[in-house]
């Protein structure tokens, strides 16, 4: 009986053991040793591969592995570049696993990505609490704050920036129209919200009606309903491509043409394939580098780069060419600061990048110093139609520069 | 100004977008009745019946209405599959919930497969008739809405005919109030439910057809898409013919009406509101019969 | 009497099997392990590592608190995230905001997200499996959406970054006692939810999962129960937000989403529901096996799925199954049999009644002039039936006759349309069914209505939950009074048990006995109820000839202990040999009522039984 007894809790304990046995495997093999060479300049891209925020993160990557594959055969015995992908699930939640295992498992020199606002928002503090340098490509004006992130760069173009460039040319252009915002609820929406919001005040102006829209609505007539009885003119639209291409297609059932403007997500594919007539009267801010004017060739550097694109990915090019020339600027950059750097450390990354002047890239000259984390040239900004796309080349609208 | 037009357009739309929730809850149903289980992988395989239908008519030139044909045999197949594959292997037990697990990794699995192999680009949906909106009388709508609410009305019709007028059909519906029963009457439960996972598929397939021109089709859509079927089907009675059509109606109508008139914030919190009072005094759905409680 | 526990006579009496579910658990062995586990987080410097324990941890948390909810009670309410996001929120800005201390606002997050759970207990009252699934959806909807759209309170989309880690009297805690404090937390839950399945507070919460409608025949208040459950666990997955706020220093509206929830489900299904173990499997592999899945960045949700997939189908019981098989296989060829208690089973007897069984004073049910009618279909018509201490009346009658309906009535399970049913002068019409038991009329049911999971002991331990349930904060840290509570328990089951003849079945799963032996727990379980009036829906149904004589053994001692007792039944030789009076129904009319004699040559029931019972009443 006794026996008994005792063998009963030794199966209770062999049960305890085997859940140890399990934790400890995985531990085990979540402490294993990263590939890297100590030569390698490791930096660690996290972007949204599944989920929402898909398709510009695997475009980023198919402007990211050419890069590097040519990086490191020229290379030779020079550094080389050691690029680690996570996918963030475009959840922020899944952002932080990901910059705590890139960070403190991989110790990369440096972190890349976050394509969306949110996730950048989530992983930002992590980022510079380990005084790892950080370019981020999402565009949320906040996220850059060399005071509050003292590690956290920029080259893409901020939020403020665009709804600047927008609200001004829409009141040099045709003033004294009613004003409509209509954004999603997302981090990307919301900001774009608030910095259209800011530039119209600068004009002592606001909006007559505000719509938003959850990220997985695919009917948005209501909003455009709304918007259309309010009166509104001209419209600012804040989300992504796929969303846009919903709101044009909505918009055009109950028979409502504003003028839309949008930032820089309004150029996705998804906008340009799925909008169809509707969103011909849409324009939104973009590298000046891919437009050109009505009567002008298209710039040849990014007609040239966008074949050699095409010939490495073929029909499996996802990538526009202004998302993959921003990260081939990005990538350039940091291969320019990792040669002028002292060492290998955040600090001397940082110090390096903070003294980059002028450095020329193909869509803008980028300029850094310890108060300005935001390196685009302002300038660097135009505004473009969405649809109409030749070679990759977009038409400015008229009246900009 | 609410006109009687503008009100008349909304509807449309609610009916349009309901319609599509009146098939997934129809689909969820189907497979209720039979298992016991909500598929939470109804929209994830709807929207793969859109990428693969999509496939067909793009890359391999097939017409509109082979593509639908062999879009159905391909969904009432994967059905099969998910049925043979995930459904088959658990506990029948009423209070068994291992299927939940079960049915959200084959949505995992057919979100992120599909997303593999048709890429994340949303792609747009082929159809019948040129995308121009038709006014009529003042209400303006799009064509795809009025062939969703057509389709759909004569594919419910279709549905309860055959349910009603065919041995096959019969069956169907005999097992569905009682199991037990059936298999006493010689009806195969093991072929009823596979018969209720293939009718399941198909009816994914039609429905991808009808929400693809109105939403694109992307793999993310899925999840939310088979969400709202659940609700649907759970607003009009689980494992109702009826309650598909009743619940997928009225979800689609509130939505937009509640969108248009009380603000898009509100939208999904006004229409699930809704669904809980609705639950809180018919606690078998609409049309779901109010089971006596046999003590 | 602290050793003494398990060296009292009855549990020492029970085969390992059943005595192993009530063991009481060694706090010294779980006093030991947390200390550990807290130092092994305290020594983690990694910092990763140190992520990883602490989400693992705050998981397993959440794991548990839904096992509680929607495992052991059975309720699906699946938005275990939208609890754990209120939790986190409402803790991160009372510091924030309101500039609360820690523990100040911590526990502010635990009783919003209690408030919530109580709110949610609502619906629950009325709807039950898919359609409260549906329903916990549409809160969980409801949630997100306030999270994402008042922006100015909780930061909307973006969340609240830079919420200030905890503090325990100004020192703020850095990860390492973070770590340690949640680990803490962890362990408290895993124990404190062992502690409370091995409670009569458990046993009442499978029971009501199991058979709502038993658990409410047997006097269990199920709403309050539920109240009881939801409460609790949602400020246990409220608590768990606390901590993840201010450990992870960052919270946004993707913490409460439907996925969030469906996440927290999978960890429970994945792992094991309803066990004590699973959770915690569930919980480490559903944690972690992400992160080991990272490097297959594009591929790693579809090999995620797939994995999934694999053990749900192999192991419709999760994790915990597997290994409980693999444990199983390992114990066998060490040449050791589980002893599921498999004597061959006794027939009734007597022993233990006379302990068991209270004597009743004297008390008396009236019911009379009840009508019913179910839309349009009479079932009763100023039918009536009155019974009194030390008096077994029968309830006879054709099928359809309104029999089981007048029982309905009686014990609040239906709402008579007119009519008054009186206990000891008492009204009692309209009352709920637990009211209605707990006052004293227990009943059993026609088609035995078992709490299938639970064993035959522990079916009988819930029985008397509405009299011997100890205080909630007992059972959940297995305080002396929660056990003693169970020590009585378990011995008046025994008895019961020996009473009908079950002592040899008591480690049985309920689910697993004959249909003989169910119709013998039920009556067992009634009794365990204590009640003053015993209701028995055709008890001898499956029982053989002897066991029918058991069973009119069994009720004349009843009686003779000054129970009321009616019983409907088809059985006329019962009936019969013990009825004091019977009352015979046809077409929702009481047609006769009398002594067995005076029924038997009345000629109204001999019309009515005409060409379908004449054998049975000749035979008497």
């Amino acid at each position: 009986m006794r026996a008994i007894r005792n063998l009963g809790h030794a199966y209770a304990h062999a049960r305890l053991g085997s859940i140890a046995a399990f934790a400890v495997a995985l531990l085990g093999q979540l402490y294993a040793p990263s590939a890297a060479k100590a030569e390698d300049f490791t930096i660690g891209v996290i972007n949204a591969m599944t989920g929402i925020g898909a398709d510009l993160g695997i475009a980023s990557q198919q402007a990211i592995e050419p890069f590097v594959e040519e990086f490191n055969r020229s290379a030779g015995t020079g550094t080389r570049l050691n690029i680690i992908f996570r996918d963030d699930e475009s959840n922020p939640q899944k952002g932080v696993a990901a910059a705590h295992e890139l960070l403190q498992r991989y110790r990369v020199n440096m972190i890349m990505g976050t394509n969306l606002t949110n996730v950048a928002f989530a992983v930002a503090p992590i980022v510079n609490q380990a005084k790892i340098p950080f370019i981020t490509m999402a565009t949320g004006s906040a996220l850059i704050d060399p005071q509050k992130f003292p590690y956290s760069f920029r080259t893409n173009i901020p939020t403020d920036l665009e709804a600047r460039t927008l609200v001004d040319h829409v009141v040099r252009q045709s003033p004294g129209k009613k004003y409509g915002l209509m954004v999603d609820t997302t981090a990307l929406g919301q900001a774009g919200a608030q910095a259209v919001r800011n530039a119209l005040k600068a004009h002592n102006l606001e909006p007559i009606a505000y719509e938003a829209f959850n990220p997985a609505d695919t009917d948005l007539t209501a909003q455009g309903f709304r918007l259309q009885k309010a009166g509104v003119e001209t419209l600012f639209v804040w989300s992504n491509g796929l969303q846009l291409a919903h709101a044009a297609r909505s918009f055009e059932r109950i028979g409502f043409a504003p003028q839309v403007f949008g930032g820089f997500g309004t150029h996705q594919e998804a906008f340009i394939r799925l909008a169809g007539p509707a969103g011909s009267k849409w324009a939104a801010t973009i590298y000046r580098g891919t437009t050109r004017s009505e009567n002008e060739p298209p710039p040849a550097n990014i007609v040239a780069y966008y074949a050699k694109l095409k010939s490495r990915w073929g029909d499996k090019l996802t990538t526009t060419v202004m998302l993959a020339a921003m990260w081939n600027d990005m990538l350039n950059l940091v291969v320019d600061v990792v040669k002028r750097s002292k060492g290998r450390d955040g600090d001397s990354i940082k110090a390096a990048l903070e003294d980059t002047k002028n450095f020329k890239g193909m869509m803008s000259s980028y300029s850094f110093s310890p108060a300005r984390h935001d390196g685009l040239e302002p300038s660097a900004v135009t505004i473009a139609y969405v649809l109409g796309v030749q070679d990759n080349i977009r038409t400015r609208v008229p009246g900009m520069p | 100004m609410r006109t009687i037009a503008e009100i008349a357009s909304l509807s449309i739309h609610g009916l349009a977008i309901g319609s599509v929730y009146a098939l997934m809850a129809l689909a969820i149903n189907v497979l209720f009745a039979a298992r016991r289980v909500v598929n939470f992988a109804q929209g994830d395989l709807t929207m793969l019946a859109g990428l693969i239908a999509v496939a067909l008519i793009s890359r391999w030139g097939l017409p509109y209405f082979a593509t639908l044909a062999v879009t159905v045999v391909l969904a009432a197949g994967l059905a099969l599959v998910i049925e043979r594959v995930a459904i088959r292997p658990l506990p029948v037990e009423e209070d068994n919930i291992s299927w939940i697990l079960a049915m959200v990794a084959v949505a995992i699995i057919i979100a992120n497969a599909s997303q593999l192999i048709f890429g994340t680009d949303p792609f747009d949906f082929p159809t019948l008739f040129s995308p121009q909106p038709i006014e009529f009388a003042g209400v303006r709508t799009g064509p795809e809405r009025l062939l969703a609410i057509a389709f759909t009305a004569v594919f419910m019709i279709g549905f309860q005919l055959i349910q009603n007028h065919t041995i096959h059909g019969k069956a169907m519906k005999a097992a569905a109030r009682d199991a037990d029963m059936a298999a006493m009457l010689g009806i195969s439960v093991k072929r009823y439910v596979a018969a209720a996972f293939a009718t399941s598929g198909a009816v994914a397939a039609v429905a991808a057809f009808l929400v693809g021109p109105m939403t694109f089709v992307t793999p993310d859509l899925g999840f939310s898409l088979g969400i709202k079927g659940f609700a649907a089907a759970a607003l009009g009675g689980l494992g109702t013919f009826g309650g598909a059509v009743a619940g997928g109606l009225i979800l689609g109508l509130v939505e937009t009406l509640s969108g248009a008139y009380l603000g898009s914030i509100v939208k999904d919190s006004v229409s699930l509101i809704i669904l809980c009072l609705i639950l809180v005094f018919r606690p078998t759905g609409l049309v779901g019969e109010v089971r006596v409680v046999k003590v | 009497m602290h050793s003494a526990d398990l060296a009292s006579a009855s549990l020492a009496a029970l085969p390992v099997a059943a005595r192993q579910d009530l063991r009481p658990i060694n706090k010294a062995l779980v006093l030991a392990a947390g200390a550990l586990l807290m130092v092994a987080g305290w020594s983690i410097s990694d910092g990763y590592i140190s992520y990883l324990a602490r989400l693992t941890a705050i998981n397993v948390i959440v794991a548990y608190s839904l096992n509680l909810l929607v495992g052991y009670a059975g309720q699906a309410f699946i938005a275990a995230g939208a609890t754990f996001a209120i939790g986190a929120y409402v803790s991160a800005l009372s510091m924030m905001k309101l500039g609360l201390p820690f523990l100040a606002a911590w526990a502010a997050g635990g009783i919003l997200a209690g408030i919530f759970g109580l709110l949610s207990s609502l619906p629950a009252l009325r709807l039950a499996g898919a359609y409260l699934a549906m329903v916990s959806i549409a809160f969980n909807v409801v949630v997100e959406q306030i999270l994402i759209h008042w922006t100015e309170v909780t930061g909307g989309p973006i969340g609240l970054p830079a919420i200030p880690r905890a503090e325990l009297g100004g020192i703020e805690l850095d990860e390492r006692v973070m770590l340690a404090l949640i680990i803490f937390i962890a362990v408290l839950t895993v124990y404190g939810s062992a502690a409370l399945r091995q409670s009569q507070w458990g046993r009442a919460l499978v029971a009501m999962g199991e058979n709502e409608l038993a658990a409410k025949s047997l006097g269990i208040d199920t709403i309050r129960l539920k109240a009881v459950v939801f409460w609790l666990s949602s400020v246990i997955a409220g608590l768990a937000g606390g901590l993840y706020a201010h450990s992870m220093q960052y919270v946004s509206p993707d913490v409460g989403t439907i996925f969030a929830s469906f996440n927290f489900v999978l960890m429970l299904v994945l792992g094991g529901i309803k066990t004590s173990w699973g959770p915690l499997f569930g919980a480490f592999f559903l944690t972690l096996l992400p992160q080991l899945l990272s490097d297959f960045q594009r591929y790693h949700l579809l090999v995620l799925g797939i994995i999934l997939l694999a053990v749900v189908t192999t192991a419709p019981g999760g994790l915990a199954q597997i290994i409980d098989s693999l444990m199983a296989r390992f114990r066998g060829a060490i040449g050791r049999k589980a002893s599921l208690g498999q004597s061959a089973p006794a027939n009734i007897s007597f022993a233990g009644l006379d302990e068991s069984v209270a004597v009743a004073g004297h008390c008396e049910l009236v019911a009379s002039a009840i009508d019913k009618s179910f839309g349009g279909v009479t079932a009763l018509r100023g039918a009536g039936i009155a019974v009194r201490s030390g008096m077994i009346r029968g309830l006879i009658g054709p099928n359809g006759s309104g029999k089981s309906t007048l029982v309905n009535v009686i014990t609040g399970f239906d709402r008579a349309d007119a009519g008054e049913i009186r206990f000891d002068e008492r009204r009692i019409d309209g009352r709920p069914s637990s009211w209605v038991a707990r006052a004293g009329l227990v009943r059993s049911f026609q088609t035995p209505r078992m709490f299938s999971e639970l064993t035959v002991l522990e079916n009988l331990l819930a029985a008397q939950f509405h009299r011997s349930a100890p205080p909630l904060v007992a059972a959940l840290f297995d305080l002396p009074s929660s056990r003693r509570t169970t020590r009585q328990a378990i011995e008046q089951a025994l008895g019961l048990a020996r009473a009908v003849g079950l002592e040899g079945l008591v480690a049985r799963r309920a689910a697993d006995l004959s249909q003989g032996d169910k119709k013998k727990l039920e009556i067992a379980r009634a009794l365990a109820a204590e009640p003053a009036v015993l209701i028995l829906d055709e008890p001898a149904a499956g029982l053989s000839a002897e066991e029918a004589t058991a069973l009119c053994s069994l009720l004349e001692r009843l009686r003779a202990k000054g129970l009321a007792v009616i019983l409907v039944e088809h059985h006329m030789d019962v009936i019969m040999r013990v009825c004091d009076r019977i009352t015979v129904l046809d077409r929702g009319r009481v047609i006769a009522e009398g002594t067995p004699r005076e029924v038997r040559d009345d000629p109204e029931v001999r019309r009515a039984y005409l060409g379908i019972e004449r054998a049975n009443i000749g035979a008497a």
